[in-house]
């Protein structure tokens, strides 16, 4: 599904935005000119190492940090509060009163009647799994359990925005799971949710798009599978109806063009060598080729990797 | 905003009635040390000590221990914020970090009054003071509650910034019990009228006169405690609200 197509309009688009903090000498430029736009109904996840500069543009996306250059749009209907947010590094949640009373006491500062604030955190608490934790002070929590009780207050008033800075951080796989599951179910409701993580198996498990900024700049973005199909440097299998043999000498030309050798499959990386890897193949019989998608960590790496290359090679 | 109130009340019950002593611990200390204070300046000097100033004495105190509480109140509790890193949590809410902060201390005038209240007795009954209550009184508490809040936001706008100001909150102390304590309505002018322009000063003043003396203050002191009160709470709310856009600028706002 593009949301391009089935939701021309983005609830929220940033345009060139620009910040940057002073540091010892000169300043650190956090954000160089990041625009993005995001749909109702899609996951979008922002990869990037530390210091890349995402948890600013969460923060700048969501209001709590004022951007230097650039403008954010949200697509705004009536009163509500457009926004939820569980950030990195917080507590979120007040740790001496329990789940429910945080429930409680965010929904009615979002603008709902503490009644119907108390009915929609009971209805939250049993979805996240917390219901028999509800009367438990948040302090007494678990860190998985704190984590589901925050994104159930973030989600209380029903925002159609939801910004999730790091939600898997720290939390055990059981509890990983449970938010990729719910934010899966977020997405199927129409909620366009901006996610930032460093754990790529759960980034690919659930994002619609992903962006990766490094340096301050968004160096790739893209539908997920598009970007992971469409990388230059995903492999091309090549599958051979019979396994090359141990004494064959093709597998030292194969070996000396890079190709990994696995039975009846071979691997690629590139259109070049893919030819050059065919002719040395030429006239075994072949079952099929095709190109393998990278995972989203390979793809990662591997730009980040390019780009540190191509800052080295830079004349100094 | 009734909502807000509300919603800010039932949190303040929730944790007081979970955690009781953290409040009643600070309200029996400043009972014993009141008490203490008094009783042993009778014990050491007899009650002539304080002659005729001992009501005008025990009424600085009370609007000193009722302001200052106030205008504390604001900074500890953003401090305390920052440091559990909830302000942002607070920020994306519909009124507003200043929204929130303002109906908090609009709640927290009658928390602070109630609680103070076993305080109030224990410095009349150990002082031995006799204080007329005018219903007039009301209108100079009032005046001094709004100014100490705005005071209360200043500091709250510094501890947005620069986090730690309990160093700054515990010298004001001091310096407001100073402040306090001066009579300037027995002054001369021109300090009598420079003494009005500082913060709470007019509403101590006419405390002093009105359960001290028993005696009504001319309604130009009236009118200065208001004038005084307005625009302090008004500079409060300036200042904090700059202080909020730089800490937002800056990108401070969640971090301790």
């Amino acid at each position: 599904m593009n949301p391009n197509v089935q939701n021309p309009t983005p609830v929220l688009q940033a345009h060139a935005l620009r910040k940057r903090y002073p540091k010892a000498k000169g300043w650190l430029e956090a954000l160089k000119g990041v625009s993005l736009q995001l749909f109702r109904g899609e996951i979008l996840t922002l990869l990037g190492p530390n210091g890349a500069g995402k948890t600013t543009l969460v923060k700048i996306l969501a209001g709590l940090v004022e951007p230097d250059g650039g403008r954010v749009e949200v697509l705004q209907e009536g009163k509500r509060t457009w926004m939820g947010a569980v950030l990195e590094g917080n507590r979120n949640l007040y740790w001496r009163l329990t789940a429910l009373e945080n429930l409680i006491y965010f929904g009615t500062l979002r603008g709902l009647i503490p009644k119907e604030a108390r009915r929609r955190g009971l209805e939250l608490l049993e979805t996240v799994g917390l219901a028999e934790k509800a009367q438990q002070t948040v302090g007494t929590l678990s860190r998985g359990q704190q984590q589901r009780a925050a994104l159930a207050a973030a989600l209380v008033h029903d925002p159609p925005i939801l910004f999730l800075d790091e939600p898997t951080l720290g939390v055990d796989l059981e509890a990983q799971e449970a938010i990729r599951t719910w934010l899966l179910r977020l997405k199927e409701q129409g909620k366009a949710v901006l996610l930032t993580t460093h754990q790529m198996d759960f980034a690919e498990a659930v994002a619609d798009r992903v962006a990766i900024l490094q340096e301050g700049e968004v160096v790739l973005e893209g539908r997920t599978q598009e970007v992971l199909e469409g990388s230059p440097g995903a492999p091309y299998r090549i599958e051979l109806q019979a396994p090359l043999g141990e004494g064959d000498p093709r597998l030292a030309q194969l070996r000396a063009f890079e190709a990994e050798v696995e039975g009846k499959v071979v691997r690629v990386v590139g259109e070049e060598t893919l030819w050059e890897v065919l002719r040395i193949l030429d006239p075994l019989p072949l079952e099929r080729v095709e190109r393998e998608s990278l995972s989203l960590a390979g793809l990662f790496w591997r730009i980040l990797g390019e780009r540190s290359e191509r800052c080295s090679s830079l004349p100094t | 905003m009734l909502q807000l109130a509300y919603i800010e009340f039932w949190r303040y019950l929730r944790a007081f009635f979970r955690y009781p002593l953290e409040v009643l611990g600070g309200v029996l200390g400043a009972v014993v040390v009141f008490a203490l204070f008094f009783s042993g300046v009778r014990y050491l000097a007899g009650p002539a000590l304080f002659g005729e100033r001992l009501e005008a004495l025990v009424v600085s105190l009370l609007a000193w221990t009722l302001a200052f509480s106030l205008l504390s109140y604001i900074a500890s509790t953003l401090t305390e914020e920052a440091l559990a890193g909830l302000l942002e949590q607070l920020a994306l809410t519909r009124p507003g970090l200043l929204g929130v902060v303002l109906v908090r201390s609009a709640v927290s005038l009658f928390q602070i009054g109630l609680l103070n209240i076993p305080v109030f007795l224990a410095i009349l009954l150990t002082s031995g003071a006799r204080l007329d209550f005018h219903p007039l009184t009301l209108l100079p508490l009032a005046t001094l509650a709004l100014g100490a809040l705005g005071l209360g936001l200043l500091l709250g706008g510094l501890a947005l910034i620069y986090k730690r100001v309990g160093q700054l909150v515990s010298l004001l102390q001091f310096l407001f019990l100073g402040l306090f304590l001066v009579r300037f309505e027995a002054l001369t002018q021109p300090w009598n009228a420079l003494g009005y322009l500082l913060p709470l000063v007019p509403s101590v003043a006419a405390l002093r006169l009105l359960l001290g003396r028993g005696e009504d203050p001319e309604w130009g002191l009236l009118f200065l405690t208001g004038i005084n009160a307005l625009a302090y709470i008004a500079f409060g709310i300036g200042f904090f609200k700059r202080a909020l856009r730089r800490a937002r600028r800056q990108g401070t706002l969640g971090t301790y």
